[in-house]
């Protein structure tokens, strides 16, 4: 139920940002204009290799963006971070070389450990963050996306753990805490409008 | 697409590169317990009667005259008057590191201290006095988790602490069960026998006469204690493996292991001899018996799975054993049960202390038909002893008293709450 409620909130999150997109265009300032960049991401790390999908949607300020975004990271636990990013063009050409950085939430979506099946326990949010670069290449108005980033998320599981309680003489279950620190390598690629 | 290529080629080239400077960590945030020493000299100063205790991880229960004296696991006895059973007093509380079996003779308390036995005057319970330490009677009594003090310290409390390992994620760190340890001491919940007192079914200790009997993991040690206050370790045999409780009756001893429930002449009181054994599938099984019969609890836990296997497979039951071919003993009759732990006989009145499935009262006239007259199960009981029309009763929520001289009207005659942990 919680998970279906996280979903349900990031699709809001993504979606909600429409109709301000259409009277920031029909604005015309070209001054502060929504965009939105949705990109899938190659993750490379030292556990495995796997797939996150990004929805980033805010407003251009002059050289500078800001914007909220979700989506879903396949990587070791599956999850669904949510986060604010900012970027910047460092060169505008024909293209668009920008810097990006964004942190926030990453909400575990796995109910069980794949990876180590052993460990049994409930999952706690953890944090995610991320930085690279990013092409824009232009099509029309909108653009192609290609970039490079680190990212890194982390997931937390209370794992079971039944061991003898000598103060109350008895087994208990403790559980003890795996932090999961997954640092992963992005080629990132996606449409930006 | 062409255009692209040359970006592609770098991305993929450089992200590769930069694989090999990442790694998944795994931080692993997990507690433990670490003991609390003291130096033997400073214990052994310190057992003396100190102001009562609330009832908290109970564990044997021996009946003393007026008093009721009940074993705080690992931690010391408690002194309970019973003078008034409609209103027990808790009045004072020893403490005994490591306690978990007691028996009381003429005024003299005998109680395990971890491998150690101390004999106590308890003439007056409020100011008992230490008498005696008898070093190494139960060489095979654990510490918790493992740790063993040197020869002049025990272990007197633990404390709980956290600690952090930081691995990489391939190393695949597992912590879970490594502190795990199945120590003697959760065998620990019963009562003790003696001639001088009455005992549950789950003791370890017993007197007979003027004979002190203490049943440890695989041996039955005799101590001679005709001069109360100076046991004297006599004889040591040699039993089975994981024996868990020991009872009385008349020139015999009934010994209750995992494997099955041996018999033992006293005849010699100095020198116990085998005489009998009734083997079954590894459970927990205290054991009483009348002149006829045994009467064995199994019961199915994960505590002593390593000789029984998946709990699944074990059984909850009543075993009645014919016994009046004491060299042959024979199951005549096994009745189901729940979560069967302590049981008590008086005439044919037989109470079973059946965990989940309360305490249950039944007509043992005909063992072949026992007659159920009554179930008590608001409470979870684990041992119980009946005297004189009065059921003393060790459940998880209290200690219960129960008056059963009138069998068409038993009822609860007082509560001693247990604090929950």
């Amino acid at each position: 139920m919680r998970r279906i409620h996280m979903l349900a909130l990031m699709v809001v999150i993504s979606t909600g940002s429409t109709p301000a997109q259409d009277r920031l265009v029909k604005d015309g300032s070209g001054m502060n204009k929504f965009h939105s960049f949705n990109t899938i991401h190659f993750l490379n790390g030292s556990s495995t290799t796997s797939l996150a999908l990004n929805s980033v949607n805010g407003i251009q300020f002059g050289n500078f963006f800001c914007g909220i975004g979700t989506g879903f990271d396949y990587y070791y636990h599956v999850s669904l971070p949510l986060f604010i990013e900012t970027r910047m063009n460092l060169v505008k050409r024909k293209g668009a070389l920008q810097f990006f950085v964004n942190g926030g939430l990453n909400f575990p979506f796995a109910t069980r450990n794949k990876k180590l099946e052993n460990r049994t326990g409930k999952y706690k949010t953890g944090t995610c963050y991320a930085a690279g670069l990013d092409y824009v290449f232009p099509v029309k108005n909108e653009g192609f996306i290609l970039g490079l980033a680190f990212s890194n998320k982390q997931t937390i599981q209370k794992v079971d753990n039944n061991i003898w309680n000598p103060v109350l003489n008895r087994i208990e279950n403790i559980p003890f805490e795996d932090k999961y620190s997954l640092n992963r390598i992005a080629i990132r690629a996606g449409w930006m409008f | 697409m062409k255009k692209l290529s040359p970006y592609l080629f770098f991305l993929f080239s450089t992200s590769f590169m930069l694989q090999s400077c990442v790694k998944d960590r795994l931080q692993t945030t997990y507690t433990y317990f670490v003991p609390v020493y003291k130096s033997k000299t400073a214990v052994w100063q310190s057992i003396k009667s100190a102001p009562p205790q609330a009832l908290k991880t109970t564990g044997k229960l021996f009946l003393y005259g007026q008093y009721i004296f009940i074993n705080e696991v690992n931690k010391g006895v408690h002194i309970i008057d019973n003078v008034n059973p409609l209103a027990p007093k808790n009045i004072a509380f020893i403490a005994i590191p490591g306690n978990l079996d007691i028996a009381v003779k003429n005024n003299t308390l005998y109680a395990d201290l971890y491998t150690d036995m101390v004999t106590l005057d308890i003439k007056d319970p409020a100011n008992v006095v230490l008498k005696k330490v008898t070093n190494k009677v139960f060489p095979e009594r654990d510490y918790n988790n493992g740790f063993v003090p040197d020869s002049l310290q025990y272990i007197v409390g633990w404390e709980k602490r956290e600690t952090r390992n930081k691995n990489g994620l391939d190393s695949k760190l597992v912590v879970q069960d490594t502190f795990n340890n199945f120590s003697s001491a959760q065998d620990s919940r019963g009562a003790a026998a003696g001639v001088a007192g009455i005992s549950g079914s789950m003791a370890r200790f017993t007197i007979v006469n003027n004979y002190l009997y203490t049943a440890g993991r695989s041996f039955l040690t005799t101590f001679n204690i005709t001069t109360n206050v100076n046991p004297v370790k006599e004889h040591v045999q040699t039993m089975g493996w994981n024996i868990e409780t020991i009872y009385p009756l008349k020139d015999k001893l009934f010994i209750g292991a995992q494997t099955g429930m041996f018999i033992y002449s006293i005849s010699d009181p100095a020198s116990p001899a085998f005489l009998g054994s009734f083997s079954h599938a590894c459970f927990n099984d205290p054991v009483i018996a009348d002149d006829n019969y045994a009467y064995v609890t199994l019961r199915a836990s994960t505590e002593a799975s390593f000789c029984r296997g998946a709990i699944a497979l074990q059984k909850n039951e009543l075993d009645i054993v014919n016994i009046s071919n004491i060299l042959q003993p024979t199951l005549v009759k096994l009745y189901d049960m729940e979560e069967p732990q302590g049981l008590s006989k008086d005439g044919n009145l037989l109470f079973i202390c059946d965990g989940k499935g309360g305490l249950k009262i039944y007509n043992a006239a005909n063992v072949m038909d026992l007659k159920e007259l009554k179930v008590i199960n608001n409470i979870k009981p684990f041992d119980v002893i009946c005297q004189n029309g009065l059921a003393i009763v060790v459940a998880e929520e209290g200690i219960y008293q129960y008056d059963y001289s009138n069998i068409d009207n038993i009822y609860q005659v007082s509560k001693m709450t247990i604090e929950k942990n």
